[in-house]
């Protein structure tokens, strides 16, 4: 098996807002009318994906799950009116208003992306001493992680194998360490690679999964790129020139 | 002495934003205005094409390469590339930068995550500074954006980022005008 004690927690995860507002966005929803039990749903959905392939997703996620299904609850009791005959607040509200809230910063963060972009290509005298690059590894991740996406693709891999497999009889020992060997070995090989070609009806789920935990962590060390023409689609997988 | 020649050689000395304070501190009683003396190098560099520009960052001039330059830069000095921020990174300095001075808690309930490991890294970069205590609540610590960070982000003060108001309209367009479209 995958080692127990094994557990990814990415920093570019970015929080129950952000997963909130992909869907809202993936699902072209009225910010205004959230159809919670879909949400809820799809939320609940994610987590138990990432609780299957052991990724640490934090104490928010679940926090924001127990919200859902409360304003889900709410949302099933017949409508209070008020002593004045105004109906009382919507469930939602709250939750509208935080995902507003985390939307306007999300904008002012693209934003300030693309300030940063246009200005880091100028440099001043003594710009290199300043900021030193091998100092700064952990504020570094690489270009726009679709990790949803990729989760989610994996989760259909996963789907896809016949059930009962029966390698995953055989008490195999795959680390996540030897995954990343072999993942560089194609690469140093082919130089890229799509993510399906590595994986046949007779692979394991244990190696499916080390495979997943191995590219994530070597995305989180900038070591490979990923690129998806289309959501759920073969991912496609290439060194980063360093 | 040309006072544009002292000022090209003051830029030629230092990396930090020169300020007209600097240059009446150099020269003594001075009566001239930076932002004119700037205005004239920036002419001389355009009309004779030039690899530098002289730009207004972080409330001073700054002499810079333009950046059609940066390739042989980054060859000559191998290790020259400026930091890349992760996600977290960005989105949390996006609210100090626009709430500040502003406390971990808030950011975290805006962000909706834990927020303390990415405030550090801000801190030690110096891209962000304390800047005292809520005496309100808790007497939490309050956070701000640096002169630092304007100058890697090439901003002269925070009032050159757009407001959010403005940002929402201007991300939102596209969806809106649909809107209207259906309207009619």
């Amino acid at each position: 098996m995958i080692d127990n004690n094994y557990k990814i927690n990415l920093e570019n995860f970015q929080g129950p807002m952000d997963l909130l507002l992909y869907f809202i966005k993936r699902d072209r929803i009225d910010i205004y009318d959230i159809p919670i039990s879909k949400i809820a749903n799809d939320y609940l959905e994610y987590i138990s994906m990432m609780e299957m392939l052991d990724i640490d997703i934090g104490a928010e996620f679940i926090y924001m799950s127990t919200v859902l299904l409360q304003i889900k609850a709410r949302m099933l009791l017949p409508k209070v009116i008020g002593e004045d005959g105004e109906e009382i607040e919507d469930p939602r509200v709250d939750l509208v208003h935080r995902i507003l809230d985390y939307k306007r910063f999300k904008n002012a963060s693209k934003d300030l992306d693309y300030q940063y972009d246009s200005h880091k290509k100028k440099f001043s005298k003594g710009m290199e001493m300043k900021y030193d690059p091998s100092q700064d590894i952990s504020l570094y991740v690489s270009e726009d992680v679709k990790l949803f996406d990729l989760a989610r693709t994996f989760k259909n891999i996963l789907e896809a194998l016949p059930e009962n497999n029966e390698l995953d009889l055989v008490a195999d020992q795959i680390r996540v360490k030897d995954q990343i060997v072999y993942i560089n070995q194609v690469l140093d090989d082919k130089g890229e690679f799509m993510l399906t070609s590595l994986i046949t009806k007779e692979s394991s789920r244990i190696f499916v999964v080390g495979l997943f935990l191995a590219i994530l962590e070597m995305i989180r060390d900038n070591n490979i790129k990923f690129k998806q023409t289309e959501t759920f689609s073969d991912i496609h997988i290439s060194k980063v020139v360093k | 002495m040309n006072v544009k020649n002292i000022v090209e050689v003051l830029f030629h000395s230092t990396s930090s934003p020169l300020t007209q304070k600097d240059l009446n501190h150099v020269l003594g009683d001075n009566k001239m205005k930076l932002e004119d003396i700037v205005k004239d190098i920036n002419e001389e560099y355009e009309n004779s094409e030039k690899g530098l520009v002289i730009e207004k960052i972080s409330g001073g001039y700054q002499l810079l390469s333009k950046k059609e330059y940066h390739f042989y830069i980054e060859k000559l000095l191998k290790e020259t590339k400026k930091p890349r921020f992760s996600s977290a990174a960005m989105e949390t300095l996006s609210i100090i930068a626009y709430k500040q001075p502003v406390t971990r808690i808030e950011i975290e309930h805006i962000r909706g995550v834990d927020s303390s490991g990415v405030i550090k890294n801000l801190l030690d970069k110096g891209l962000i500074s304390i800047k005292g205590r809520d005496e309100n609540f808790g007497r939490a610590l309050l956070y701000k954006t640096t002169s630092m960070f304007l100058e890697l982000f090439g901003l002269d003060s925070l009032k050159d980022l757009p407001t959010l108001e403005e940002l929402t309209d201007l991300m939102e367009e596209g969806s809106q005008s649909t809107l209207i479209q259906d309207e009619n």
